[in-house]
């Protein structure tokens, strides 16, 4: 299990993909990760989790830190 | 945790930017007003003569300050990324109407902060217009309300406006007769270029590295319970409450308030608009020239629409008038505002959903 932040285009984007994984928690995107303000999601899965909903990036916590793994 | 050092960065910055705000009067700005980027932005309007109310006319350097801080420190953290493309037109026009609701109120959510902070408890009435329309608006971005995605850009693009500010600021130095300038009046009270210049570098570059946002707050409190946003503007309060307080100008009341008035109705309903169309944009008006220094093309079209925003308000007498009120133009042309916004929002939601389908 490995902790992800997936960042959005759009709020709405992150209520449905709540909505579709059923887990995990909607935060303000850290500001470590973006320069931007917007509505992120905070999950625990598996080591080669990619979401199958839209999304903008996604990032998996590696040693403390969050690291790019992909592009929506 | 991430977000505690955020809180911990917002709260230190908004001492700093306190303390700048509560200065800035002190060396010669309006009081109340150290830092307005509704009243700033309106007072450039009136410098480049897009508008001819003859006391509100300066090209305050605190705005091309926070554009160009924000964009040096983007460059230097390797943040400045040009992007856009996201509904510019519509945006043009949210951004008037944010404009024409904070001078109906008479201040941007920043300058509320500060009234507030100096006992004005007309910014009290505007603070619970600016929560309802930031609460409508966040009701509306859970219902599928969005301007569309941005796509990344071309350095050109994103270097546009504030390249524009180093052109205004230069010419402003050197051919200082090319501009108007307000002889008496809030425009004609403002600090030394110098101070009003680096004040505005410095706060850029601050809100820049905190994403400090006066709308982003109150946004997330309310959508994902997520108080961190909120650590910024309460910070700024606290410092210039007791800074106000210890200095004697602390001064609780609604009557006799520095440009200031007390038609409660149209303060509530001022900021309601403005809360309203900046949660829209995706942020306050300070956070569009943050954003446009950062390369974002969607912001410094926002930035334009704020000036001509300006510029229409005063022009058409929207702006509130200290000590009297919302005169009958500007009360339609809220009442219009809100009604325009809604609308723009509902459709866009119908429009997602019947995407879905």
């Amino acid at each position: 299990m490995s902790k992800y932040i997936i960042t959005f285009y759009s709020h709405y984007e992150a209520l449905k993909a709540r909505r579709v994984l059923k887990e995990g928690r909607l935060i303000s995107v850290p500001r470590t990760l973006s320069s931007s303000c917007g509505t992120a999601m905070e999950v625990e899965k598996d080591d080669n989790f990619i979401p199958d909903f839209k999304f903008e990036v996604l990032y998996k916590e590696e040693n403390d830190k969050f690291i790019k793994v992909a592009n929506g | 945790m991430k977000l505690l050092k955020d809180k911990r960065n917002l709260l230190i910055a908004g001492i700093i930017i306190g303390i700048v705000a509560f200065l800035l009067p002190l060396f010669g700005n309006p009081k109340n007003m150290g830092f307005c980027i509704a009243c700033f932005v309106r007072d450039i309007a009136g410098g480049l003569k897009l508008h001819n109310a003859a006391v509100v006319q300066y090209i305050r350097p605190e705005i091309i300050g926070l554009i160009l801080g924000s964009f040096l420190i983007a460059v230097v953290t390797k943040e400045f990324k040009p992007r856009g493309g996201s509904s510019p037109v519509l945006r043009f026009i949210i951004a008037a109407f944010v404009m024409i609701g904070a001078l109906a109120f008479l201040g941007c959510p920043f300058r509320m902060i500060i009234r507030l902070s100096a006992g004005d408890l007309n910014a009290l009435v505007g603070l619970l217009g600016f929560t309802g329309g930031v609460a409508l608006g966040a009701f509306f971005l859970t219902k599928g309300f969005s301007l569309g995605r941005y796509q990344k850009q071309s350095s050109v693009e994103g270097v546009a406006l504030p390249f524009v500010n180093i052109v205004l600021l230069v010419l402003f130095l050197a051919v200082p007769a090319l501009f108007a300038f307000s002889e008496k009046g809030p425009g004609s009270m403002h600090a030394p270029i110098v101070i009003s210049l680096l004040a505005g570098l410095v706060v850029g570059a601050l809100a820049q590295k905190t994403r400090l946002c006066m709308v982003g707050g109150i946004r997330d409190t309310i959508l994902v319970k997520d108080t961190t946003l909120l650590f910024g503007f309460i910070s700024i309060f606290a410092v210039m409450l007791v800074l106000n307080l210890v200095t004697g100008n602390f001064k609780l009341g609604f009557a006799g308030q520095p440009v200031a008035h007390s038609d409660h109705l149209f303060n509530f309903l001022g900021m309601a608009l403005c809360g309203l169309g900046s949660v829209m944009l995706g942020g306050c008006p300070l956070r569009q020239l943050i954003l446009a220094g950062e390369g974002n093309s969607d912001s410094a079209v926002s930035v334009l629409g704020l000036l001509v925003g300006a510029a229409i308000s005063h022009n058409f007498s929207l702006a509130g008038v200290a000590n009297e009120g919302v005169k009958t133009n500007g009360r339609v042309a809220v009442i219009f505002g809100l009604v325009f916004l809604v609308a723009v929002a509902l459709i866009k939601i119908y429009q997602v959903k019947k995407e879905e389908n």
